[in-house]
């Protein structure tokens, strides 16, 4: 009879191999992964109430530590002595990304409690063009890592497999392990990462160098990617499922992996300033809400929630980032709810995501790669509000920019070497101002859209 | 208290954090076990069989450097320390027996127990011969029986807020009647990860009334105690017309599980019956499944064997002898260890975990009835029609030799001839032939040393049965 593989945790006392006694990082992962297993099957109602009980906690925090909100609380009604209601949350005005922006450091908070660990920064290009800085505590890391875990044991990932990784911030490199969260808890195979802005055939070549079970990237990457490998009959014999993140799924994507490798495409939803906001279902393509992590409303253009099917904002609260709290943030992807999933987790459903669209640039030479765009780069020295790129021809980008204040010539040159360097050619590149930059079909925002030849299933 | 339990909350120990909990270090280990207890027991046989002959194999490589008596005695049987180990090489290594360990001793003590599982700590059992028997845990064997104490609770759904009595074998006289030991918690295994309501206990060595009035004061949610004394206090309840109404469920552990026991809690609380099987020095052999009342065989502690008189292993329906192999204890180990009890072993469990199932545990050999014509077997008591016939408070029938029966009794009143003659007829019949009887009326009849009560004793010597 053949055994399904069934992870068994490293352990720590080298006698002791089953069950495993892990090490602390390990056990706190796994005891993490004990109350997710039975918070996912309880139901909405139950979740809802732990929610408040820690929405509370959050708030409290923030109306102690973070001076930003200490009036937008209070105006509320909110009240650290009394338990916090449905109603006074709903009160309390959503967060924008331009508030975020305009925010700063008055966002962060002045006394984070020690037990949250370091802070850590980071940058965020944004799903809808409009960048920004953010903070993250080792708390918030920790959450972050726990649900990675459960996205791998929901969907019964051979550990043992081998992993290849195609993304921004990576090298060209061989590794022993799938890397953190998997390899503090499992032994894991192999992985190996290449650097997203490697052309298409060159990806494709060496994802048949590399014969990996999984394959983790960017929905826009892998469609061309797929599509290549159809049209070339290059085959992924091990290829076993095809993990996506970033950007919204192409509609067509998860039929051209089935085609060109008989893989099914898993994706997450997440945003590096929040974490994982949801996962797909074991069982289904529909999205389950991570609601031990976050609080999620989908709202109509009134501020009134959605009922199943209806599309509308998105607005986060990451339940355990007290280093920089968002509250009732409004993220600028849309999102449709879903009925209660057959599976029988009481974890809401989103069925769908509008968030953020993506074409490939074309280089003169005919090669096809993920547009990088230099955002680290360019923030450092630039305040943009929104930001979209258009590859007008072979030879030339169209940078729309929503600013405060006009580019000056300086300014322009160093965000033009900036942009040219990443692209990988000297484009010539020119600046179009404008008040706002509009969402294109269906809600998605797209931030590199190439006028060449829109992609699709081929 | 009734209703939808609450989910379960861990223990936070983060003070700004609500919820999911971060538990503190041991909290935390013991839930990392759970996790792993969650899904190994919906694993197929054939993959607990699997991981634990790994865990096997390392500790018989450790038996076999450290410790002279498994040196030669896996050696004999066939198995080489680094190769692996095969079913044949397993089922080729002797059973270990009680008197074997008793003459072994120390000698079974490990010489090089590794660091990380703790010091060695005397483990002393009553032993139902009347001889002790002393072996050795560790640190690690003490945080499985912790952990499975809790995979107990975590199966019973139980409301670990709620109140639990307990009525116990309490050696250091601080549970002594009338008020016995109140404990703010239920105990390290379950405080460490969720918040528990109060306990108390209360020592086994106390009477029938004085554990009813104690239990009427308590008001417990869930009562842990032995059947026997399980048994008495239903009935007393019955007779009395006294009632525990917050009472959920009757916890019981540590004898044989008398038939009739789960009716009678029933009709005395309207409370079902839950029972364990564990052993001092193997820790959880077998836990009742959540769905029906027989038992799930915690592969994750123990590997369990049924074998039949020849050794074989038994096929479900039948009943053999117990044989233990308690996984992680490296400090003494037990390998293929006799403990002297009988079970049945049962079909694969409907609920469908691939813990295999144990569908009756019997107790001790000499538990066991024989018959004249050398046919043993597990008598089956019928307490109700005997109580029909006499006021019985406690019953104990002791076979001196084939073809008698001494009964041990107490009554309210002095029985009369013609009761006394009806009684033996109804104990006739329910050991299924025509026993000379003797009554022996006592003021009391004491527990063993240890708190257990056996009903029914077989005092024809071993060597006899078997020769029979």
């Amino acid at each position: 009879m053949k055994i399904t593989p069934s992870a068994v945790p490293r352990t720590s006392v080298p006698d002791i191999i089953w069950p495993a006694l892990p090490s602390g990082a390990a056990a706190s992962l796994l005891a993490m992964q004990y109350q997710l297993e039975q918070s996912q099957w309880w139901t909405a109602e139950q979740l809802r109430v732990q929610q408040f009980r820690q929405l509370h906690a959050l708030l409290t925090q923030a109306w102690e530590s973070t001076p930003f909100y200490r009036e937008r609380l209070k105006a509320a009604g909110f009240d650290p002595r009394t338990a916090l209601t449905p109603e006074t949350f709903s009160r309390l005005p959503l967060l924008h990304r331009q508030d975020v922006q305009a925010a700063g450091a008055a966002l962060l908070s002045r006394q984070l409690p020690r037990e949250h660990g370091k802070v850590h920064e980071g940058k965020t290009s944004g799903s809808t063009g409009r960048p920004l800085k953010y903070s993250g505590s080792q708390y918030s890391q920790f959450i972050w890592q726990s649900l990675t875990l459960r996205e791998h044991l929901w969907h019964k990932r051979n550990f043992r497999g081998k992993l290849a990784v195609i993304r921004v911030g990576t090298q060209n490199n061989a590794l022993n392990s799938w890397g953190p969260p998997a390899d503090v808890v499992f032994e894991t195979g192999p992985a190996a990462t290449l650097d997203i802005g490697t052309a298409i055939a060159t990806q494709a070549r060496w994802l048949q160098e590399q014969e990996p079970d999984y394959l983790l990237g960017y929905p826009s990457n892998i469609l061309d990617l797929a599509n290549h490998c159809r049209e070339q009959g290059i085959r992924l014999e091990r290829l076993r499922e095809v993990r996506t993140l970033g950007e919204a799924l192409n509609p067509g994507l998860r039929l051209a992996c089935q085609k060109a490798w008989g893989a099914p495409v898993v994706d997450m939803y997440s945003a590096n300033e929040v974490g994982y906001i949801a996962l797909q279902c074991p069982d289904h393509e529909h999205y389950h809400v991570q609601s031990e992590a976050v609080f999620i409303e989908i709202l109509k253009d009134d501020g009134t929630p959605c009922q199943s099917g209806e599309i509308g904002r998105l607005v986060v609260t990451p339940l355990h980032n007290y280093a920089m709290p968002l509250i009732r943030y409004e993220l600028g992807d849309y999102a449709a709810a879903g009925e209660p999933c057959a599976c029988g987790r009481g974890l809401p459903v989103i069925a769908r995501i509008a968030g953020r669209q993506r074409n490939l640039l074309t280089l003169p030479d005919g090669s096809r790669h993920w547009p990088r765009t230099g955002f680290q780069a360019w923030m450092e020295f630039l305040s943009v509000r929104q930001i979209q790129m258009v590859q007008k021809s072979l030879h030339e980008i169209e940078i729309k920019l929503v600013v405060d204040q006009t580019l000056t010539a300086d300014e322009q040159a160093r965000m033009i070497h900036v942009m040219q360097a990443s692209l990988g050619y000297p484009f010539r590149i020119f600046f179009t101002y404008h008040q706002e930059i509009p969402r294109g079909a269906g809600g998605k925002y797209e931030d590199f859209i190439s006028e060449l030849g829109r992609e699709g299933p081929r | 208290m009734t209703g939808t339990a609450l989910p379960l909350l861990p223990v936070s120990s983060f003070p700004s954090v609500a919820w999911p909990a971060m538990p503190g270090a041991s909290g935390t280990a013991m839930l990392a076990l759970q996790y792993q207890l969650g899904q190994s027991q919906w694993w197929p046989p054939e993959l607990l069989r699997a991981k634990q002959m790994e865990q096997l194999q390392a500790l018989l490589q450790h038996a076999c450097h450290t410790i002279d008596f498994y040196r030669e005695r896996l050696g004999a049987a066939g198995y080489v320390p680094g190769q692996p180990l095969t079913e044949a090489v397993w089922q080729a290594i002797p059973v270990l027996t009680r008197s074997e360990i008793q003459r072994a001793g120390d000698a079974l003590l490990s010489r090089r127990i590794p660091a990380a599982h703790g010091r060695p700590g005397e483990v002393q059992t009553s032993g139902s011969t009347g001889q002790p028997l002393k072996t050795y845990g560790s640190g690690i064997t003490q945080f499985f029986w912790q952990v499975f104490t809790l995979r107990d609770h975590l199966w019973q759904r139980r409301d670990l807020g709620g109140k639990l009595a307990i009525i116990r074998y309490w050696p250091d006289g601080s549970a002594a009647p009338p008020a016995g030991l109140h404990l703010p918690g239920w105990g390290p295994s379950t405080d460490a990860a969720f918040h528990t309501g109060p306990s108390s206990v209360l020592s086994i060595d106390s009477s029938t009334t004085q554990q009813a009035e104690w239990l009427l004061k308590e008001k417990p949610d869930y009562l842990l105690t032995h059947p026997t004394v399980a048994r008495a206090l239903a009935e007393h309840f019955i007779e009395h017309g006294f009632s525990l109404p917050e009472l959920r469920e009757v916890r019981t552990l540590s004898e044989a599980l008398p038939s009739d026991l789960r009716a009678l809690c029933r009709q005395a609380w309207g409370v079902p019956v839950v029972d364990m099987y564990t052993t001092r020095e193997a820790g959880y052999i077998a836990l009742q499944c959540p769905e029906h009342t027989h038992y799930h065989i915690q592969s994750e502690n123990v590997l369990v064997e049924v074998l039949d008189a020849s050794g074989a292993p038994c096929e479900p329906g039948q009943t053999g002898r117990v044989v233990l192999t308690s996984l992680h204890n490296f400090a003494y180990p037990l390998i293929r260890y006799e403990i002297g009890d009988y079970a049945e072993l049962g079909e694969p469990c409907p609920c469908g975990r691939g813990l295999p199932v144990l569908t009756r545990v019997m107790g001790r050999v000499r538990n066991m009835l024989q018959l004249p014509d050398g046919e043993q077997r597990w008598p089956l008591l019928n307490y109700k029609a005997y109580r029909e016939i006499v006021p019985l408070r406690q019953l104990q029938l002791i076979q001196r030799n084939s073809d008698s029966i001494e009964a041990r009794l107490v009554t309210e009143r002095p029985i009369t001839a013609d009761e006394e003659s009806r009684l033996a007829e109804a104990i006739r019949a329910s050991l299924g032939y025509h026993f000379t009887m003797n009554f022996n009326y006592c003021q009391e009849i004491p527990r063993s040393k240890g708190g257990k009560f056996e009903d029914f004793m077989c005092e024809i010597p071993v060597q006899n049965i078997e020769k029979t």
